[in-house]
């Protein structure tokens, strides 16, 4: 079972991955213009050092043999592309081994399908990044991880789809002012000069307001609903619920952290998750307790050392890419 | 246990999952023989990987392999049309035959993958050294950075393929 293997592994993948660094550097001093006979030689001394030194060389060697089977030109020209057309694949499949896999023709049709279209879209941030744009009118839109937005803005309005993901938003004075809108799956937001975010979830969109006022509108119609400065509230394609007061976890992304105020230690884990690679779970014995505090989202290691420090409970690590909060023994 | 039995996890995990995840799969691609495709290719994964999901996690386990996969073929159409894109400009005599057309675009994959998640700067270091053949003087100058900062990139970026190539 992985389990039982995963610390005699995880020694191993260390050494091999201070080999990959090393081979990597040698072969970088290799293919410089300046590179001299004597970095042959010592590059030759390192390998012959240990088999892991050589292994390593010989996987390097593999890596730019792939390189070198690709046509000139159309291989650069090709993988630009697409890596600006395609959103980052999540951190954390990376370490599942993958298998090739049949593409249907059928697959063409994706582009107009949700997914397709929040690949596709003007504005993205990949698994472990922010970003925060500046738009023609001065508003600052700043995106959370994992998020795609696409901007429109027309003669009469401003208009923002939220197609996945979580953004920020400060809205830029003008005049004559054009309607700022903000749209999600589930309904629209309209917003009367103000700060907010807008959160997409799998069910339902969230919106919270630091500044100002919003006007939400479920997308099946129905009365909208105001949400205050210090108010935030969800709702779905049918329904609004009424606004409640904001809680600093809805918005302290924006300062890389997560404060949490008696925050269930489900809603914890399955937050901090959003923002590891890899697996990150938790025993249903543990789900109900609460936590409060302010942690960080930039090493999120760090912030479930400091739940497992404060609260009866502690963290089973599988690999590193797998870890579950689970009760204190 | 040597003998697949019918009773086993992964049996029971496709029994009583299989179904929901290729509905799942269909409410995102929007056609079902993808969604069968990617419903099979996300047990095929589980299989091959022999990390089963611990009980109670299936669904969320299962979905997280499942979108990966859809990125994964995502790009890979992505890829292919970009190639073929690329074919079309080309001056004919320098147009490779067809029968490597398909070893290409499977190199360029595994290559997309090595590359994903690498800075901007590092990925095209690489990709001007090692597929145009420009000296790293030349790239220096085209990204306006030190030639030694070049070099760092080189290597971080080739260290990087080894491993993203290695948990391919």
């Amino acid at each position: 079972m992985p389990a039982n293997q995963s610390g005699a592994e995880n020694i191993g993948q260390e050494n091999d991955s201070n080999a990959i660094e090393a081979a990597a550097g040698w072969m970088a001093r290799l293919l410089a213009d300046d590179a001299t006979e004597q970095d042959s030689i010592n590059c030759q001394q390192w390998r012959d050092q240990s088999s892991l030194h050589e292994q390593a060389w010989q996987r390097m060697c593999q890596i730019t043999g792939k390189f070198a089977s690709l046509p000139k030109g159309t291989g650069i020209q090709v993988l630009e592309k697409v890596s600006q057309s395609v959103v980052s694949r999540r951190r954390f499949l990376n370490v599942l081994a993958l298998a090739g896999i049949g593409v249907t023709a059928t697959w063409l049709g994706a582009s107009q399908t949700r997914l397709g279209r929040s690949l596709q879209a003007q504005y993205r941030t990949g698994a472990d990044e922010t970003r925060t744009f500046t738009l023609e009118d001065g508003t600052r839109l700043t995106l959370n991880i994992d998020t795609a937005v696409d901007v429109d803005f027309s003669a009469e309005k401003r208009q923002i789809q939220l197609h996945q993901g979580e953004i920020l938003i400060k809205t830029g004075h003008e005049s004559p002012r054009r309607q700022f809108l903000v749209t999600t799956h589930f309904g629209q937001l309209i917003a009367l000069g103000t700060e907010f975010c807008v959160r997409q979830y799998e069910h339902y969109a969230r919106v919270a307001v630091i500044d100002g006022a919003v006007e939400a509108y479920a997308s099946s119609g129905g009365k909208p609903q105001r949400v205050d400065a210090g108010q935030q509230t969800r709702f779905d394609k049918t329904m609004i619920a009424p606004p409640e007061p904001l809680q600093n976890a809805a918005i302290s992304w924006r300062h890389g952290k997560l404060v949490a105020e008696g925050m269930r230690v489900a809603d914890f884990v399955e937050e901090i998750g959003r923002y590891r690679p890899g697996f990150t779970l938790y025993d249903s014995a543990v789900a109900n307790l609460t936590i409060s505090g302010v942690f960080s989202l930039q090493d999120t290691d760090l912030a479930l050392q400091s739940l497992a420090s404060s609260l009866s409970v502690e963290l089973q690590y599988r690999t590193a890419y797998w870890v579950k909060v689970i009760p204190a023994r | 246990m040597t003998s697949v039995n019918i009773s086993s996890p992964i049996n029971n995990l496709y029994r009583d999952n299989q179904f929901w995840l290729r509905g799942w799969l269909y409410s995102r691609v929007g056609c079902s023989e993808t969604a069968a495709d990617l419903a099979q290719d996300t047990f095929l994964r589980l299989l091959k990987t022999g990390n089963l999901p611990p009980s109670g996690e299936s669904r969320r386990f299962l979905t997280r392999i499942a979108k990966g996969l859809m990125i994964d073929a995502y790009r890979r159409q992505k890829i292919e049309e970009a190639y073929l894109e690329s074919l079309s400009l080309m001056p004919e005599t320098f147009i490779p035959g067809p029968e490597i057309h398909h070893v290409i675009i499977e190199t360029l994959a595994e290559i997309a993958v090595m590359l994903d998640n690498l800075p901007d700067n590092v990925r095209l270091t690489l990709l001007l050294r090692q597929i145009e053949g420009l000296s790293y003087a030349d790239i220096a100058k085209q990204l306006s950075v030190s030639v030694s900062s070049v070099e760092k990139y080189v290597a971080r970026g080739l260290a990087a393929c080894c491993l993203a190539l290695e948990s391919y």
